[in-house]
């Protein structure tokens, strides 16, 4: 049966067109494991905090991701671990499992909390969820503690709930467990820490920096009641920075390997590479040529990729709007532009207002004295105080004063690579090709953006992994897109950004938004500068689009009004929560929670659950939507200015419920880092 | 295939596809407007070669580290401050002869305060505390305290500046002139990666 599309597994990661490069670079960044860590993580098999299969109370440094992965006798797992918080850590796993009659390609979350920090004297302890939404194949519950003695022995001791605490020698402390119900994708409250407990630890010696010998005892149950309880014994060997290989062998004859790969995005893997220099402050450039003080400003803005739009001197005050096409950091793309004015315009102008657009519309005015840049340029403490000395307010209406743009095209061509993981018969499929981005400039809030793609290599097209969702097909027939779409247009949209009044900021697209969707979107955000509050509208109608990426709508005949209303708040500068409710893809209704870990350096981790009206039987598998989102900043991977990010979504089940359209950006996106928060955090790039 | 096979194929895949796609089609980019950019490419826009003013003054600078040294021209002068730039584009800022920055050298000296270690040279020696900033890969400046004591063994022009920090310590080394008090010559540190900074008057200039 050709829809035998069990499950909507393909296509959880959509690599948008603008991420392609950086796949590539991401994964050069996770080979090369050049990304020295203070400590190297210490994960289990299972890709979580401990040893063997176990855990223990201490957490990976804070911001580290790890990607790890086991083979044992009876599966075969892949885990992604984020250390969200110094407290928190979280992870998602997918693999196979054996079982007497076939296998069971299974999906699962992990949390684990830390309650209180390892000291002198007391041990760290930590309460940790394992599997705790999904069919339950591992699902355990556990209390941990965690001591080193000396430098080289850590003891970890605890008592589990679930798979780990099969063996029963505590009894059912807390009651019995109640049996697993449902579709997978619920989390098992009424499970947790219910049933038989038992007591589990490890012995771990530190031999020599990279060679570490564990021994442990588990009340797990591995295959069955009757080999419950068992000890364990392994090695792990730190290969080189960031990467560690593990063995480990059971009583009961499982024998387990392991690689785990451990970066953090606080550490940049590439450092910043010598290039061009700025001028200093004051200094004006021998290559900015003759002609009038704007001429000037503009050819020097120029060398440094920025494009001066807009520019009012009068008096003592030059006031001017730049679009930043170069860099990635808005707090450097300002640096430059405060030493090209320093440079180019004479003292007598001494008060200078920016106004930044970058990939989205300038979303804050950057006040600055000449007297002040000048004075701190040397000043060792110029970060802070130049922050200080700087003000940020809303954007302000332009009526005059626009220049006209000097590149009102640009071309660019590069690679993309296009995943779909987690189909059970093949759970990695690829394509590589070729991506050509055009946009045309037609005034300074009007573009039209086109995206083409021609596929050069692959296997996605042999997915026939088409839907059978109770839904319409909004998502889950995206294989059949990957199938018939070899070459075609990506995407081709008009936009308008505007600023109608200050704090408030619209867009509206219109044409082929996306590979599955066309139609047309509107967004209104309101988002002043200094507040942690944003409130977003957004409203689309869309027709979904024939497979092969052409003009064509006729294939599937389905169009529907779909729209959210959105509160953003910045819980602190680096974690933002965000709640989506409106109406979906596929007509349903519901909301969608989202929370994100925000870097300095531009890189994202968020997870974000969605549960609609739609019964999580009709749903299928996975019962509702819910996902990781990874954003990761060229210019980390490259270390050098780059302005292009990749956005990766990691779905463990792409369904139709709780679906959305993806129109290339959202306002948010692009208006919080150009404000003040992010400003701030950044400033030291303002000096760079 | 299954996940623990296919994921390291994958990054091979792309590993080699990154290592062969190197900018081939740079040249294509004679149009201003049309960019090519494949991995890491930046094809339209290559970093302008540097050209050292050839009249200005010369250093010699040491990255003790890595074992290069080569010459550095001065750039720029503000009061006390001097900007110095290697022909790759690194730049070494001084302050008073004090190594106060650098750019370009990876893990980069952001920031260093110069007052009060010259404050302690005018004195013949002393003890003060000296701070330093660093940008760390999430591009935060992160701010290293140092506590220094400044020693000048009589009767000779040689100070040497002991400074602790939480992370270990370093030991600068710098060289006056009898007359002025210049320092004209010094081993300074730039960061625990980067190491020692060694600058020294060019031979013949």
């Amino acid at each position: 049966m050709s829809h035998a599309f069990f499950g909507g597994w393909s296509y959880p990661v959509r690599w948008r067109a603008k991420g392609a490069v950086s796949a590539m670079a991401m994964a050069l960044a996770l080979a090369s494991g050049g990304q020295v860590q203070a400590e190297p993580p210490r994960l289990n098999l299972l890709g979580m905090p401990g040893s063997l299969t176990l855990p223990a109370a201490r957490p990976m440094e804070d911001g580290t991701l790890a990607f790890s992965l086991d083979r044992e006798n009876t599966r075969e797992v892949g885990t992604l671990t984020f250390q969200a918080l110094p407290r928190l850590t979280g992870s998602f796993r997918y693999g196979r499992f054996d079982r007497p009659v076939n296998a069971l390609y299974d999906r699962s979350f992990d949390v684990q909390f830390q309650l209180l920090n390892e000291g002198d004297w007391l041990p760290g302890v930590a309460v940790g969820l394992r599997d705790f939404i999904g069919t339950g194949t591992l699902a355990s519950e556990y209390v941990v503690a965690t001591k080193s003695l000396g430098q080289t022995i850590t003891l970890s001791g605890g008592i589990g709930w679930g798979k780990l605490g099969a063996k029963g020698d505590l009894g059912s402390p807390l009651g019995e467990r109640p049996n697993f119900t449902g579709l997978g994708g619920e989390p098992g409250y009424n499970q947790w820490f219910r049933g038989p407990a038992a007591l589990f630890g490890t012995v771990d010696w530190q031999a020599s920096d990279r060679l570490r010998l564990s021994l442990g005892w588990s009340g797990e149950d591995p295959d069955g009641p009757a080999q419950a309880g068992v000890v364990l014994a392994g090695a792990s060997w730190q290969a080189r920075p960031g990467m560690v290989v593990s063995a480990m062998a059971d009583q009961g004859g499982n024998l387990g390997l392991g690689v785990q790969f451990a970066f953090n995005p606080r550490v940049a893997p590439s450092t910043f590479v010598p290039g061009r220099q700025p001028l200093a402050f004051g200094t004006a450039s021998p290559d900015a040529g003759a002609g009038g003080p704007v001429d000037r400003l503009s050819r020097r803005l120029a060398e440094d990729g920025l494009v001066l739009r807009g520019a009012r001197i009068s008096g003592d005050e030059a006031v001017i709007r730049v679009d930043n096409r170069s860099f990635g950091q808005p707090s450097q793309a300002l640096g430059r532009t405060a030493r090209a004015l320093t440079g180019e315009l004479g003292p007598e102008v001494a008060r200078y207002s920016i106004e930044m657009s970058g990939p989205g519309p300038a979303a804050s005015r950057v006040m600055l004295t000449r007297a002040d840049l000048i004075a701190l340029q040397d000043d060792p403490a110029r970060a802070e105080k130049g922050w200080d000395a700087t003000k940020v307010g809303a954007v302000q209406p332009w009526r005059d004063g626009w220049l006209p743009e000097p590149s009102p095209y640009s071309v660019t061509l590069h690679p993309y690579l296009a995943l779909s993981v987690f189909d059970p018969i093949n759970p990695v499929r690829a394509d590589i090709g070729a991506q050509l981005d055009a946009r045309l400039r037609l005034t300074p809030n009007l573009f039209v953006d086109g995206s083409l793609r021609a596929r050069l290599a692959g296997n996605r097209r042999a997915s026939d992994r088409f839907s059978n969702s109770a839904l319409p097909p909004v998502r889950s027939d995206a294989a059949r897109y990957a199938v018939e779409g070899d070459a075609g247009i990506y995407n081709l949209t008009m936009t308008y950004l505007g600023s109608p009044m200050p704090n408030v900021y619209t867009r509206l697209s219109a044409g082929l938004l996306e590979e599955m969707y066309a139609g047309a979107v509107g967004e209104v955000l309101w988002k002043p500068p200094s507040s942690r509050l944003g409130l977003g509208v957004e409203l689309a109608k869309v027709w979904q689009r024939d497979p092969g990426m052409g003009l064509g709508l006729g294939y599937y005949d389905y169009t529907t009004l779909t729209g959210h209303a959105s509160v953003y708040y910045a819980i602190t500068p680096d974690i933002d929560a965000r709640l989506d409710v409106g109406r979906y893809l596929a007509g349903d209704k519901g909301a969608t929670f989202t929370l994100e870990r925000r870097f300095a350096n531009g890189w994202k981790v968020g997870a974000y659950a969605t549960l609609t009206d739609v019964p999580f039987a009709t749903f299928g598998e996975g019962s509702f939507d819910k996902g990781i989102t990874l954003t990761i900043p060229l210019e980390w991977v490259l270390g050098k200015p780059n302005v292009r990010r990749t956005d990766v979504l990691i779905q463990p089940i792409q369904r139709d419920g709780g679906a959305r359209i993806d129109p290339g950006f959202r306002l948010y996106e692009a208006v919080r880092p150009a404000q003040a928060a992010d400003l701030e955090r950044s400033w030291g790039m303002f000096w760079k | 295939m299954t996940v623990s096979r296919a994921l390291p194929l994958l990054i091979g895949a792309a590993l080699s596809l990154a290592g062969c796609m190197k900018d081939p089609l740079a040249g294509l980019s004679r149009n201003p407007d049309i960019k090519v950019e494949l991995f890491g490419g930046f094809a339209g826009t290559p970093p302008a070669p540097v050209t050292l003013p050839p009249d200005a003054p010369r250093l010699v600078a040491s990255l003790y580290q890595r074992d290069i040294a080569g010459d550095v021209a001065l750039v720029a002068r503000r009061g006390t401050v001097t900007e110095w730039m290697a022909n790759d584009g690194v730049t070494i800022r001084l302050d008073g002869g004090i190594l106060v920055g650098t750019t370009g050298l990876g893990r980069d000296l952001y920031a260093a305060d110069a007052a009060s270690l010259m404050a302690a040279m005018a004195a013949g020696g002393g003890s003060y505390a000296r701070d330093f900033r660093f940008m760390d890969g999430e591009r935060r400046i992160v701010l290293t305290s140092a506590e220094c004591t400044l020693t000048r063994p009589t009767g000779t022009q040689e100070y040497t500046e002991l400074c602790r920090t939480g992370q270990g310590t370093f030991t600068n080394r710098f060289q006056t002139d009898p007359a002025t008090g210049d320092i004209i010559a010094s081993r300074q540190w730039i960061s625990h990666e980067a190491g020692y900074l060694g600058l020294n008057p060019k031979p013949n200039s």
